[in-house]
């Protein structure tokens, strides 16, 4: 059976069972030391798996795997095509950033639930990336959102950590719970919860698809009601404006290592919206023109939401707030992109999102390394500040985009070109305006920070002492946005092929029958 | 992309210029050696593609020198430490890069390199003294000058397309700018950088908050990038009506707005940057007339205006920057006795200043021949020109007025010398104001060489060449006359 990717069943696999081992194996006699161990080598064997499965996918196309071998539409069924690939990339390299960091920042005895708890979540994010079925995702997405409030919760003795963890909660709760509505409206009329399977019948509802054969009721009214439930809940997840209110609360409060996690996986939002909005309800579909209509408020929201959060940006002094009002923006330009149906502006899109998460990374960890090294002249210490200081230049360069050996500039050279092609030039000049805002706060808090002559803070419970692990962290994330920036500089092959992850997305045709074929 | 010798052509002054940063602090000679050096490696990038952006190469190459040579006196005077040389330095290199850019990639690379250093530059009060006034001029420029001109980079870069950006000369590359809106949107960008109206504003607070070698740069050349984009976009198929009545409206709101605004400051790096916004303007005006003549002319008067202008700012800056190190005072009214103190200098302002009124052989008066030849030429064929020679007048006019209000901060006679707060140090940077002052000088004879090795240019250039090599003779007596007197009426004691 070709095409059948392994890695795409047995990474979600190692993930969880990581978590299950790292909350079992504390119970035991065994030392500390054999959890962390466990922890950095399934996120390490992790981002193997997702390397090789994202090199896998640009050489032969769209991967699949059939969870304990039911054809979908019956089983489940995981797809991997080359946008999924690259944002689980993203993914499993912020878990093993996130994890090593996590050695160093957080206490001995708690370590052990905070890895459970970020297994969990990069569980349900790569469920998310890769699931093709509609109830798959939402269960993948309420993995997310619950250990998402139990990260959130994380400081437990803190006042501001429980309140930020009941607010999104409780509102987490509320608002996934119109995503468990809108999979059983589609189940009861369209019969099935497959995506490809969706996809094919809203645009030709006479079709009949094995086991779950023809459309059992009225799928217009149906469509729309899910359509728009899906779009909300989405909204919610990637933290657009009004639905933001989780997001800065969130950001504050959670462990350090967490929030920067949190920047990769709540990608799930924009890519929940790519995949409901250009694989299953797609152009040609029996409401073609209510979803024109969403994509065209969503066109204005994202606009609005990004200046909003752009001008809300410019007035950050710390840090924590500055990355989750940035993340807010940023995500909100990524919106823009996917509303345009160009294909350059969605991989403008994708590729936005993987230069927010690599660039927030790099901003958060250096931070949390400068704000609480002793500035003594101590010679180690030097080294440990250039590199910090390197990545955090790195980091603010790169979400400001501006220059071309860092990915922030192809990223919004991408969605510039989208916009063009579409016909929206005051689009493109939205973007750079929102990104040029967003930079005041940027440049205001890295002038800050690397300034400051004093330490700001004592480490929140001290992990381990020495710094070679946090720092080994910050080298790899310059080193991997640099090394990102300089190939799509320098190949225009690079360049094509991230245009080409956008138009693919769009080729609708090519994933249902692939999905759909394997029967 | 880029062959072995173009990126040598790049890699050397890098190198050099880096080298001796590092080095500085070993050895202060050795340094500036290798700076200057760096500098003048800087010259292998003149490639004949055009006369405009070798002239403007040539520009920063002489006026870097003598910046290169300027801060770090000026630096240690003022901060204690030498932090500004190598921002500025690099600032300097950037900035030469983008006019010798050859594709787009470069340009837009080299562009946005330099704007960033540049906000770094204006903001450094703030990172060196925690000065508030700093961050929010920096900000203002990184929202009305960046961010405007962001747009029309990455718009260009997303109609030409990858392929060509990256392959095709920039000259060559024919984007398709038929949409008004998008053409607007592309000329407000450039117009925000060379701060013409509607984005002209971020300029005064912007120069005159920077440290006086950065306002240097960012007055005399850094605007000018907002005229050479424009002067590229001539070269593309635009709708050459429209970009021409957008320049003409603002220019002319601007020259006359710069300058009426410079004849009534008492700040005196206010003044100057008040005068920056009229003198570029008065050059998009220039560019525009060519828009609609397709004269070549208008170009050459619009190049040579910008190399005047470039060295006269650079030099008035460096000589503000002498003035508020000597005396810590920027005011006018409460100057008057530079030139009682430092005859030099004062002769090394009126220098400058006498070059771009237009006294021969400079290149202010070069500058003046050819703009105003240019116009006049035109004038029985539209009412633009009439318009255009009106507005150059009033504006040659005001220049005179506000030179001389800030020539009163070195030749008052009521000026009375406050003795407590004068800086000996800062007579340190003397020499090299003069130096400065007389760079107009060197560009011509600089044009002069160029011009004999081969450019199809400059008719009226070859024309006037004798005329400038004996009004040389009477510029130095006249000079040589100026100081003697100046160094009489000093005051002993003051003098180096």
């Amino acid at each position: 059976m070709k095409n059948v990717a392994i890695e795409l069943g047995l990474i979600p696999f190692t993930y969880l069972m990581s978590a299950v081992l790292t909350a079992l194996l504390p119970t035991t006699t065994l030392s500390k030391k054999v959890v962390d161990a466990v922890a950095v080598l399934s996120s390490v064997s992790g981002l193997a798996l997702a390397l090789k499965l994202f090199l896998t996918v640009n050489s032969t196309g769209i991967a699949l795997y059939r969870f304990g071998g039911f054809p979908p539409p019956l089983g489940v069924v995981y797809v991997a095509d080359e946008a999924s690939s690259m944002l689980a990339l993203l993914t499993s390299f912020a878990l093993f950033s996130s994890t090593l960091y996590a050695v160093w920042l957080i206490p001995h005895e708690a370590r052990h639930i905070y890895y459970t708890l970020t297994f969990l979540l990069a569980t349900g994010v790569h469920g998310c990336l890769f699931t093709g079925d509609i109830f798959n995702f939402y269960i993948s997405i309420e993995l997310i959102a619950v250990s998402s409030y139990a990260i959130t919760g994380f400081y437990r003795d803190r006042p501001r950590a429980i309140r930020a963890a009941v607010i999104y909660g409780i509102a987490g709760t509320i608002i996934t719970s119109f995503l468990l509505l809108a999979s059983f409206t589609l189940y009861g009329s369209y019969g099935t919860l497959n995506m490809a399977d969706v996809s094919l019948k809203a645009r030709n509802p006479s079709a009949v698809v094995a086991f779950s054969g023809g459309i059992h009721g009225d799928i217009m009214l149906v469509s729309k009601i899910s359509l728009a439930l899906v779009t909300w809940v989405l909204l919610f997840k990637s933290g657009i404006m009004p639905n933001h209110f989780w997001l800065p609360e969130a950001y504050r409060a959670a462990p350090l290592s967490a929030v920067a996690l949190f920047t990769a996986a709540d990608i799930v939002g924009i890519y929940g919206l790519i995949r409901f909005y250009y694989s299953i309800f797609t152009k040609g579909i029996v409401v073609e023109d209510f979803r024109a209509l969403l994509l065209k408020a969503l066109m204005f929201m994202g606009a609005a939401s990004a200046v909003v959060a752009a001008l809300l940006v410019a007035r950050q002094r710390k840090v924590r707030e500055l990355i989750a009002y940035s993340s807010i923006s940023q995500f909100s330009l990524a919106l823009l992109g996917l509303t345009t149906e160009a294909g350059e502006a969605i991989a403008g899109s994708l590729l936005h999102l993987i230069v927010n998460g690599l660039g927030d990374m790099a901003v958060l960890y250096s931070s949390g390394i400068l704000l609480c090294i002793p500035r003594d002249g101590d010679t180690r210490n030097k080294l440990i500040f250039a590199i910090s200081r390197a990545t955090l230049v790195i980091g603010i360069l790169n979400l400001f985009g501006v220059i071309p050996i860092l990915p922030g500039f192809w990223s919004k050279t991408y969605l510039t070109l989208g916009f063009i092609r579409a016909g929206i030039p005051q689009g493109a000049a939205l973007v750079l305006a929102s990104s040029g805002l967003c930079a005041v706060g940027y440049l205001r808090v890295a002038l800050r920070l690397l300034s400051s002559s004093k330490v700001e803070q004592q480490l929140v419970g001290q992990g381990s002492r020495s710094v070679v692990i946090p720092i080994f962290v910050l080298s790899l994330l310059a080193a991997t946005t640099v090394a990102l920036g300089m190939l799509l500089l320098l190949s225009s092959n690079a360049r094509e092929a991230v245009i080409n992850y956008g138009s693919l997305v769009i080729a609708v045709e090519r994933y249902v029958e692939k999905v759909l074929s394997s029967i | 992309m880029l062959t072995e010798v173009e990126t040598a052509k790049i890699a050397i002054p890098l190198g050099l210029v880096l080298i001796g940063n590092i080095l500085r602090l070993r050895s202060g000679i050795c340094s500036t050696v290798l700076r200057v050096l760096g500098f003048f490696s800087l010259g292998l990038n003149i490639g004949k593609i055009d006369l405009f952006s070798d002239m403007l190469i040539i520009s920063s190459i002489i006026i870097g020198t003598v910046i290169a040579m300027y801060t770090p006196h000026y630096s240690h005077l003022k901060y204690g430490n030498l932090g500004l040389v190598m921002p500025v330095d690099i600032f300097l290199l950037s900035m030469t890069l983008v006019f010798a850019s050859e594709y787009l990639i470069e340009l837009i690379t080299f562009w946005l390199l330099t704007e960033l250093l540049g906000f770094l530059l204006i903001a450094y009060d703030y990172i060196a003294k925690k000065e508030e006034q700093a961050m929010s001029a920096a900000v203002k420029y990184l929202v009305f000058s960046m961010i405007p001109t962001d747009v029309a980079l990455f718009i260009l870069l997303a109609i030409t397309g990858f392929a060509e950006a990256f392959n095709t000369p920039l000259r060559s590359i024919a984007p398709r700018l038929a949409d008004p809106v998008v053409l607007t949107m592309i000329i407000l960008g450039f117009f925000s950088k060379a701060a013409i109206f509607p984005l002209h504003f971020w300029l005064p607070d912007a120069h005159s908050v920077a440290p006086s070698p950065a306002s240097a740069l960012l007055s005399g050349l850094m605007v000018k990038m907002g005229v050479f984009a424009i002067y590229l976009l001539s070269h593309y198929p635009i709708n050459r009506d429209l970009a021409a009545s957008i320049t003409l409206f603002s220019g002319f709101l601007t020259t006359i707005y710069g300058a009426l605004q410079a004849s009534t400051q008492c700040d005196v790096k206010r003044l100057l940057a008040y005068s920056t916004t009229s003198n570029t303007a008065l050059i998009a005006v220039l560019m525009a007339l060519y828009l609609v003549s397709s004269d070549r002319v208008f170009i050459e008067a619009a190049m040579l205006y910008t190399a005047a202008h470039a060295v006269y700012k650079a030099s008035m800056f460096m000589d503000s920057g002498f003035i508020e190190l000597l005396t810590g005072e920027r005011d006018v009214r409460r100057l008057g006795y530079i030139g009682q103190i430092s005859p030099l200098e004062s002769m090394a302002a009126l220098l400058s200043v006498l070059a771009i009124l237009g006294i021969p052989p400079s290149m202010g008066f070069l500058a003046k021949v050819f703009t105003f030849a240019s116009i006049s030429r035109y004038i029985t064929i539209s009412w633009i020109y009439i318009a255009a020679l009106i507005v150059a007048s009033i504006k040659v006019s005001l220049s005179i007025i506000y030179n001389i209000v800030y020539l009163r901060s070195h030749f008052s006679v009521r000026g009375t010398i406050q003795a407590s707060n004068i800086n000996r140090g800062a007579l340190i940077l003397q020499p090299y104001t003069f130096i400065a002052s007389l760079l107009s000088l060197i560009l011509v004879l600089a044009l002069y060489i160029l011009d004999c090795s081969g450019y199809i240019e400059l008719e009226l250039f070859k024309k006037l060449t004798s005329f400038l090599a004996s009004s040389l003779i009477l510029f130095a007596f006249l000079g040589l006359s100026l100081y003697k007197f100046f160094k009489s009426i000093a005051i002993e004691g003051w003098r180096q």
